[in-house]
């Protein structure tokens, strides 16, 4: 399979059809068949336990790596079935990036090398400079490149946790992926870290899809444009953020909003 | 005398038995060390550190007996040769362990593991000679590398194991969410985020090894006198000279036996030293 199957013009990123989900037999995404339009920040919202990480981790198949996991129906990356069996899931997974919840940059290695080591591993540049290069511009989208560029080569481990986060973006970036999967990604940073992700976000999301779990509705209304809510594992409600923010037309999605479900 | 008084004495006094009793306990251990301390340095003094490190023996002359030189670098040449084996081996079957853990491949590799920590190690000296010495009918370093090479690998697999599974799960999320196969995140990160405890499980190996006689006696023999010229000559190590020097009658033996142990003691402690500094809590 190639990277070039993917088709970048159609209308929808990620399009599922009946999709289902189980770990062993416990039933824990339903029927959920979803659209999520290409260049939107396209927000999950949902109580604890709801399904929104498995549903998103169907997404790349990070799935395969739960053992105890099975996924049913179709899942449509950019137009291919990225279930299908002709499917390489690798590639799947530099088309499809993710970002999550703890920030998690490899410890040993340098803040240079957290984000070199996808294409380096990839053979995506032909030289240093190349590689150079998409760093730098990796770091630059994921507005850290002015706070590093003096310490490339220090551990990423002496980093604040806003700036791990936006070194993990980064990182991600760097495959110059079509989509990016980002779970609560600002969940354990503090208010003004969080504030410089979500407008990492609406920057972004130009040149990437953002499919963005949160249990913010605040985030949510300040980044989504669109809002999917998720309950006991069905989808049930999806609109334009401003829809669901102003008039949301299923009773649950309302509690949670207001505060009394979840 | 009230009830918290009487308390705290008691509490002091049991304190000061169960001191006494440790130091009781240890102090054939401080016997041993002080004895090839003091002996040691004066063997080395006498006769010269250079020379000690570097000369041959001579045990004729008790004042000045030579050197170690050959036995040194044998356990050097031994270490260096039976570590080069033993990672690769070490490494793939920790990988192994921790990457199919729970499987009853992988159970029952832990099992050998354990079991070839217990072993003794005249039986892997045997082993070696069955199937390296003989067939090439010479005792060599490299049989005795091979040989000490087993020595080190259930201690390697043991340490980079443990340190692989102690990787979170997410950051092997973060490695498979980039498009890394499993094989290419085993390879390329976790034995680097690992290294650490691959680390000490070799340094811890290759104290242990440093002074194993036993695998070495049916397979390296002891060339005490002559420098190996390749690692298919005999050579010798600082443990068997040591085991070798210790039985002759000659005072010229017995120094240049307290000169070696000291030398080995200083080698082992470094090395376990080097160990505990790079993880506090290191089972030895
Ligand atoms: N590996 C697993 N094996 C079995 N059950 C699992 C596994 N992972 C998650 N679950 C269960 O599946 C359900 C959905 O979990 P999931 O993590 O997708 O929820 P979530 O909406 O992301 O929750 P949260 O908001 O707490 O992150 C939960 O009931 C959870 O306990
Ligand atoms: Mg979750």
């Amino acid at each position: 399979m190639e990277l070039a199957e993917f088709d970048e013009n159609t209308p929808y990123a990620i399009e599922t059809v009946n999709l289902n989900i189980y770990y062993g037999n416990k039933h824990v995404v339903k029927n959920v068949s979803l659209r999520i339009p290409r260049n939107t920040v396209f927000a999950i919202m949902g109580p604890s336990g709801s399904g929104k990480s498995t549903l998103l981790r169907s997404f790349n198949r990070l799935l395969d790596f739960y053992p105890e996991a099975r996924v049913e129906g179709v899942v449509r990356v950019l137009g291919v079935n990225i279930y299908d069996e002709h499917v390489d899931p690798t590639i799947v997974r530099r088309i499809v990036g993710m970002v999550f919840q703890i920030p998690n940059p490899f410890p040993h290695l340098s803040i240079y090398d957290n984000v070199a080591i996808g294409p380096k591993l990839h053979g995506m540049c032909k030289s240093k400079q190349e590689l150079d290069e998409l760093v730098k511009w990796a770091l630059e989208k994921a507005g850290l490149w002015d706070e590093v560029k003096d310490r490339l080569h220090e551990p990423a481990t002496k980093l604040s946790g806003g700036q791990k986060q936006r070194l993990s973006i980064a990182r991600a970036l760097a495959l110059k992926p079509k989509i990016l999967l980002m779970d609560e990604p600002t969940a354990n940073l503090d208010p003004v870290s969080t504030t410089r992700i979500e407008e990492l976000i609406v920057e972004l999301k130009k040149d990437v899809t953002i499919v963005l779990v949160t249990h913010s509705p605040r985030q949510a209304a300040r980044v989504a444009d669109y809002v999917a809510f998720m309950y006991m594992g069905e989808i049930v409600e999806v609109g334009t953020a401003n829809e669901i923010f102003t008039a949301p037309k299923n009773p649950l999605t309302e509690k949670y909003l207001t505060g009394v479900v979840g | 005398m009230d009830v918290y008084t009487r308390r705290k004495i008691k509490d002091v006094v049991g304190r000061l038995l169960i001191a006494l009793i440790g130091l009781f306990a240890l102090t054939p251990l401080f016997h041993i060390l002080i004895s090839i301390t003091y002996n040691g340095v004066r063997v080395i003094a006498a006769t010269g550190v250079i020379e000690f490190l570097t000369g041959i023996p001579n045990p004729a002359n008790p004042s000045n007996p030579g050197g170690i030189g050959p036995a040194i670098l044998g356990s050097l040449v031994l270490a260096a040769m039976a570590t080069l084996i033993a990672i690769p081996i070490a490494l793939n079957t920790a990988i192994f362990v921790s990457e199919f853990r729970g499987s009853p491949a992988s159970r029952f590799t832990i099992l050998l593991s354990l079991l070839l920590v217990e072993f003794p190690t005249i039986l892997v000296g045997l082993f070696v000679y069955a199937v390296v010495v003989e067939p090439m009918r010479r005792f060599s370093l490299l049989a005795g590398s091979i040989a000490l090479a087993l020595v080190m690998l259930p201690y390697v697999v043991a340490q980079a194991s443990e340190a692989l599974r102690q990787i979170p799960r997410d950051l092997r999320e973060a490695a498979y969410s980039l498009g890394l196969s499993r094989l290419k995140t085993v390879y390329r990160l976790m034995l680097g985020m690992a290294r650490r405890g691959i680390l000490v499980g070799i340094l811890i190996g290759l104290a242990k090894a440093l002074g194993e006689t036993a695998p070495l006696l049916f397979t390296v023999y002891g060339a005490f006198n002559t420098y190996p010229q390749s690692i298919l000559d005999p050579g010798a190590a600082i443990p068997l000279l040591i085991y070798v020097y210790a039985q002759q009658p000659g005072e010229g033996y017995q120094a240049l036996a307290w000169g070696a142990a000291f030398i080995l003691l200083v080698m082992v402690t470094s090395i376990v030293l080097v160990a505990k500094k790079l993880v506090p809590r290191v089972h030895l």
